[in-house]
């Protein structure tokens, strides 16, 4: 097991400016305006924090559809909910105020991969609802049933291996026992997107009329006052327990702002004081501005270029031609991509050389597997050559009646993607190599395009979860396809048996060490399959008005739950 | 008169100007009194053709015969852009990004270092092309129909008009975004207009909701048409009735009709704009339309403002002419109409 | 005129059930509700999400399934399990509120414009109204939008410290509902919407107002010694005005098509933005009553504007 403890220690030393962050000092809020030991500023109570989402979700149950919007999770849930584990802002996991202490994992599963696998979780005694009534394991045991039962569940991975919930300890004390070990157990309740709910609050397990609109109680730093399309307000949850997160304003109100481009005018106008956009070409000059700060940090999202294998938009696609996957990899120049369009904005983005993982987010990217993929000319002919391919008299490469030409979407209006294509397309022209934009709205190629696997070439942004998992995105079981009517999120199609068991060898693997080990033997076989060309971590980017807010404000940037993970920290200035 | 003209297309103000007021053509016949009136001036009692009289006419409407001029200059450059830039519309030069216009780069440079005016220029090639499919495609099915009903009258007046209403009804850009998508997952759909977001299926759309306007201006012209001397001497010559329409009729519209497709192509050019802003109109190449320029670009207004006002000024000026020169033929071609 | 009335509706029928199919099959066919881009969801999740929400269900008995409860005044609920009526509601009252601000300075401006240039043909005021009005028929709205933006809130406030107007959304954060605050968010908004109308509007007034003061009548007037004023104001403008402002009721479907638009930009959770967001999710059952709702406003503001107009109008006969 990974040593969370020791993790945040080592953070509080780096963040000492912000001991706020973590659960190092206990006297941080006494006396109105105190702040931390550690002599950072002192910060200033009340007042109302206006923050900008950039998607706005349309209702608020975290167990159903409702929950596939991740601004559902960072603008409203993440600040209500309650969790078990939970992620600090490097996406390491570790337990959240919930919990007295560290989770005990027992069994034999919990290192071999196979038989019985226990959780035993202690509930801090002082940890309530917001009308005063206790957390109890009965809260977990119903949310176990609720993410069972409800009619219309996003996924209930997980939750369908354990056996049962028992409590003990007055209820005070939850034991999971698991039918198989599960390695990606903190996700359980908590982490990236799980919570547990408030058993009184609820007629029954079926939810799915429930948490549309409002919450009828709160196990977090807020309350949440009021939900409709135009604003969401937060105030603070009075009977909060944990000392150290308690909100210094009086009020949280989030607006919902359509994209980078009226979030940025919309802070740069004062009508909201932070915004959390997706990083956009040019947005670093946009903010110019002297009371606007400007941060980025490399997020969990990376950016690839994916080639479809089996491709049904174009059956005989050449991307079924491994050594087509290869060269064509080749033939992209990625440092060109980063030069142009990624470092005019932000500089120090490094190219991501290990697949579907990324660096900042634990120990399951190994930067050294796509390190040899660099521009070549050469290589691109002499791999292409030395298969078969001839240069036709169009200039364009061709074997056995086949040109080497292929579509190449991505969702119009993305400029960052745009000039990807407009770099990439001419230079690979000259090496022979066709690739024809066929771009199309962002709500077609998502809902339709990518999960029937209408695509050749695709270029979009995946999340790496802090779980190491890639089953879900890269197992033959999840290809999506006419037969299991297009389920699955295995949109390049790539199927190997042999990574495919490795996978599911790992998610049974609770034990780090041993799990990395498989997670790299996956890595390498991606690699060898020339299954996509990773690029870039893309930055998470928080803007925020100095003039308006103060404290850690930027301290969440790189984190799973946005940067507005910690605003019970943030206050007016 | 049975029916009401003056409903109008949402959208579509292009229409409008024409002067949808309820038509009054038992009054004035201004075609004469001009014709008497400039052969007065000309110092001649020669009866001067109708072509020569709707160029004396046009000639007096000094913005038609600037935009007229504009128009050609632009649609020049636009389709051989080689005139004005040599440069390259999808190769940039990464040392010269984000330039603001200079002598080099009149229009500035994007974030590739692509030479915006070249860009403009290009990408024109696709606005300038669906204003002027969409304003044929749509005039052909409008007279068409518009003709039919005219000429037919009883229930397939009726019928065709209330399939006018129909279209009539459905909000333009609304139905449009909705179709724009159609051909994605259907093959039927893709077959008829060609795949999702191409030229092809975005003038196919665009068409299928420009052509009412068309229709009931030529169905009312042929109401009225109908009944004149020619027709029955025509009639009474043996002819029938599709000569009648295609050699007496239609052609008697002709005026009409012009100024209907040119004030078309503008609507079309901006629809389209509109469309390609909202991330549903022509895509798949690499050198964007103007609208989608406008709105890849948004973002970069206070920095690079070349980058948003030069493709919006592109929009606005060809469509600023061809309302000039819609005005002008209405003037010179259909001055019954000189309402508005 | 009754049985006209009738007969419209009647026809109406059709348009609407066409309409509604047309966007249920578009929806349909274009979105996959069952699709997820979640780190957890496996394909088992994905099917029994399918099946537990009827999503596997032939799209003609879905249809029809909706079309039943919507006759009954049931508009269902969203994938999301979501009653629809309340935020279409919410949806509606925002964009009457944008779209009735937009209608005043439509018509007061346009109107303005057109009979000032009416009267004083041929002056400046009439030369620098038409360059506006063709202006503004052809500049696109969404640039339009966007300049107002640049120039009325970000350089507005670089040059004068503060500004009054916003960029997006339809209230500060410490006011709800109507009042200043409201008007103030949605001036903007509003003048995008109307700029092309009232570049019609001043063209239509004007010519309008033209065709009155040449007419018989008001020769006639002038000759009884009626002041020139009162001339203009107690006749002319009247007449002038009958056709205008019957043509002005059916504007309903220009206005959708602006507020779609002008909504996306500006971020009024309207009609627009409702509709643009179902869209994407794919949420027919959003839609359909939307589009059910536009199509039959359309239909009915052209019937009562057909009707006003044949009142008015003796010359003119229903049948």
């Amino acid at each position: 097991m990974r040593r969370q403890r020791r993790g945040i220690s080592l953070l509080c030393l780096l963040f000492a400016f912000a001991l706020l962050a973590a659960a190092c000092s206990d006297d941080k809020k006494t006396g109105a305006g105190t702040s931390s030991s550690s002599g950072a500023p002192t910060q200033k109570k009340g007042g109302t924090l206006i923050l900008g989402a950039e998607q706005w979700p349309d209702c608020l149950n975290p167990i159903t559809q409702c929950a596939n919007s991740s601004w559902m999770h960072w603008a409203v849930a993440g600040h209500v909910m309650p969790r078990l584990m939970e992620l600090d802002e490097k996406g390491n996991f570790r337990p959240s105020p919930v919990l007295a202490g560290d989770p005990k994992l027992s069994g034999e599963g919990t290192t071999s991969g196979t038989g019985k696998f226990t959780i035993v979780y202690n509930i801090d005694p002082n940890a309530v609802w917001d009308d005063g009534s206790p957390m109890t394991a009965d809260d977990l045991i119903f949310s176990l049933d609720a993410y069972l039962k409800t009619t219309g569940a996003v996924s209930t991975a997980g939750y369908d291996k354990i056996e049962k919930i028992e409590s003990s300890n007055g209820g005070k004390t939850a034991t999971l026992t698991f039918s198989v070990p599960y390695a990606d157990w903190q996700d359980l309740f908590g982490g990236n997107q799980g919570y547990f709910y408030k058993k009184a609050a609820f007629a029954g397990p079926d939810t799915k009329a429930d948490m549309l609109d409002s919450y009828k109680f709160s196990g977090g730093p807020f309350k949440l006052d009021s939900f409709d399309a135009t604003q969401a307000t937060f105030s603070p949850n009075a009977k909060y327990w944990n000392k150290d997160r308690i909100p210094f304003v009086d009020k949280v109100i989030f607006k919902p702002l359509a994209d980078s481009d009226t979030e940025l005018n919309a802070v740069k106008a004062g009508e909201v004081f932070a915004i959390y956009p997706q990083a956009s070409p040019g947005i670093k000059d946009q903010a110019a501005q002297s009371n606007l700060k400007l941060e980025f940090a490399p997020g969990v999202s990376y950016e690839a270029i994916y080639m479809d294998q089996n491709s049904l938009q174009n059956p005989n696609t050449v991307f079924n031609d491994k050594t087509v996957r290869e060269a064509v990899m080749f033939a992209i120049d990625r440092q060109a991509i980063l030069d142009q369009v990624i470092h005019p904005d932000f500089p120090d983005v490094e190219l991501l050389q290990c697949g579907v993982w990324v660096p900042t987010v634990g120990e399951w990217c190994d930067q050294t597997l796509w390190a040899d993929v660099k521009f070549d000319a050469g290589k691109v002919k002499s791999l292409l050559e030395g298969d078969g391919w001839t240069k036709g008299s169009d200039g364009i490469y061709a074997k056995a009646g086949t040109r080497l030409s292929f579509k190449w979407t991505i969702n119009a209006g993305n400029k960052r993607r745009e000039s990807i294509q407009a770099l990439v397309i001419p230079k690979l022209k000259d090496l022979g190599i066709e690739a024809v934009p066929d771009n199309t709205d962002a709500d077609t190629l998502f809902q339709t395009r990518l999960p029937q696997r209408q695509l050749e070439m695709g270029t979009y942004i995946q999340t790496a979860s802090p779980d190491p998992s890639v089953t879900t995105i890269l197992s033959c079981k999840q290809i999506p396809s006419p037969e299991n009517s297009f389920s699955g999120q295995n949109s390049v199609a790539w199927c190997n048996q042999q990574a495919t068991d490795l996978m599911d060898q790992s998610d049974k693997t609770p034990d780090p060490g041993k799990r990395l080990d498989l997670i790299h033997q996956i890595a390498k076989l991606l690699r060898q399959d020339a299954v996509l060309l990773p690029m870039y971590q893309l930055p998470n980017v928080t803007i925020v008005r100095t003039d308006k807010i103060d404290g850690p404000t930027t301290l969440y940037t790189p984190a799973s739950y946005s940067a507005f993970g910690n605003i019970y920290d943030w206050s007016l200035k | 008169m049975t029916e009401l003209e003056h409903e109008h297309r949402p959208g579509e103000h292009a229409v409008v100007l024409q002067g949808e007021l309820p038509p009054d053509d038992s009054l004035e016949t201004p075609d004469a009194v001009d014709a008497l009136t400039t052969a007065g001036q000309g110092l001649s009692t020669k009866p001067l053709s109708p072509g020569r009289l709707a160029w004396r006419r046009f000639r007096r409407h000094k913005p038609a015969l600037v935009s007229a001029f504009l128009l050609v200059v632009i649609s020049v450059v636009v389709f051989f852009p080689q005139l004005l830039t040599s440069s390259d519309p999808i190769r940039g030069n990464p040392k010269a990004a984000n330039q603001a216009p200079s002598a080099t780069h009149w229009f500035g440079t994007n974030n590739l270092g692509v030479d915006q005016l070249s860009r403009i220029l290009h990408g024109g090639q696709i606005s300038l092309k669906v204003g002027l499919a969409v304003a044929l495609v749509s005039a052909v099915v409008g007279v068409a129909i518009g003709a039919m009903a005219g000429y037919y009258g009883k229930w397939l007046d009726n019928l065709l008009m209330r399939v006018t209403d129909l279209f009539l009804a459905i909000p333009l850009l609304v139905a449009l975004i909705i179709l724009s998508r159609l051909p994605a997952q259907n093959k039927w759909a893709q077959t008829v207009v060609g795949e999702t977001n191409s030229l092809r299926s975005i003038v196919t759309i665009l068409s299928l909701f420009f052509w009412m306007p068309m229709a009931r201006i030529v169905r009312g012209q042929i109401l009225s048409l109908k009944e004149k001397e020619f027709v029955e001497a025509a009639r009474a010559l043996g002819a029938r009735d599709r000569r009648i329409l295609v050699r007496h009729l239609v052609p008697n519209c002709t005026g009409a009709i012009v100024v209907n497709v040119t004030l078309s192509v503008a609507a079309a050019i901006l629809t389209e704009a509109a469309l390609s802003f909202l991330g549903y109109g022509i895509q798949g190449t690499l050198i964007p339309t103007w609208g989608f320029m406008i709105a890849d670009e948004k973002g970069s207004y206070q920095t690079h403002p070349w980058l948003v006002l030069f493709p919006g000024m592109a929009i606005l000026l060809v469509v600023l002419c061809v309302n000039y020169l819609g005005d002008g033929l209405r003037d010179a071609l259909d001055p019954k109409q000189r309402k508005v | 005129m009754v049985l006209y009335a009738i007969r419209r509706l009647l026809w109406s029928i059709p348009v609407v059930i066409i309409a509604s199919i047309l966007v249920f099959v578009a929806v349909k066919s274009t979105t996959n509700p069952s699709a997820q881009r979640c780190p957890t969801c496996r394909a088992e999740d994905s099917q029994r999400l399918a099946q537990q929400l009827h999503l596997n269900e032939s799209g003609a008995s879905q249809y029809i399934n909706w079309f039943g409860k919507f006759s009954h005044g049931d508009f269902g609920k969203t994938l999301r399990q979501k009653p629809v009526w309340p935020d279409l509601r919410d949806a509606i009252i925002v964009t009457l509120q944008l779209g009735a601000l937009a209608y005043v300075i439509t018509i007061g401006l346009g109107l303005t414009m057109g009979v000032i240039s009416a009267i004083k043909q041929y002056s400046w005021f009439d030369s620098l109204s038409t360059g506006a009005s063709f202006f503004g028929l052809s500049i696109p709205p969404f640039f339009f939008g966007l300049i107002l933006q640049i120039v009325l809130v970000l350089k507005f406030r670089d040059w004068f410290g503060t500004t009054p107007f916003f960029t997006s959304g339809v209230n500060n954060s410490s006011s709800t509902g109507l009042g200043y605050d409201r008007l103030i968010h949605l001036i903007l908004p509003a003048f995008t919407v109307a700029v092309q109308g009232i570049a019609i509007y001043s063209r239509y007034m004007r010519s309008s107002m033209l065709d009155v003061l040449n007419s018989d009548f008001l020769r006639t007037a002038r000759a009884k010694g009626i002041s020139e004023r009162r001339v203009i104001v107690r006749h002319a403008l009247r007449n002038a005005l009958i056709p205008v402002v019957t043509y002005s009721a059916i504007d309903v479907g220009a206005i959708i098509g602006g507020l779609v638009i002008t909504e996306q930009i500006f971020q009024i959770p309207g009609m627009g933005v409702y509709f643009l967001q179902a869209f994407r999710d794919g949420e027919y059952v959003k839609i359909l009553p939307w589009m059910m709702l536009v199509v039959l406003s359309v239909i009915v503001l052209n019937l009562i504007a057909d009707l006003v107009y044949g009142v008015l109008d003796p010359r003119i006969r229903l049948d």
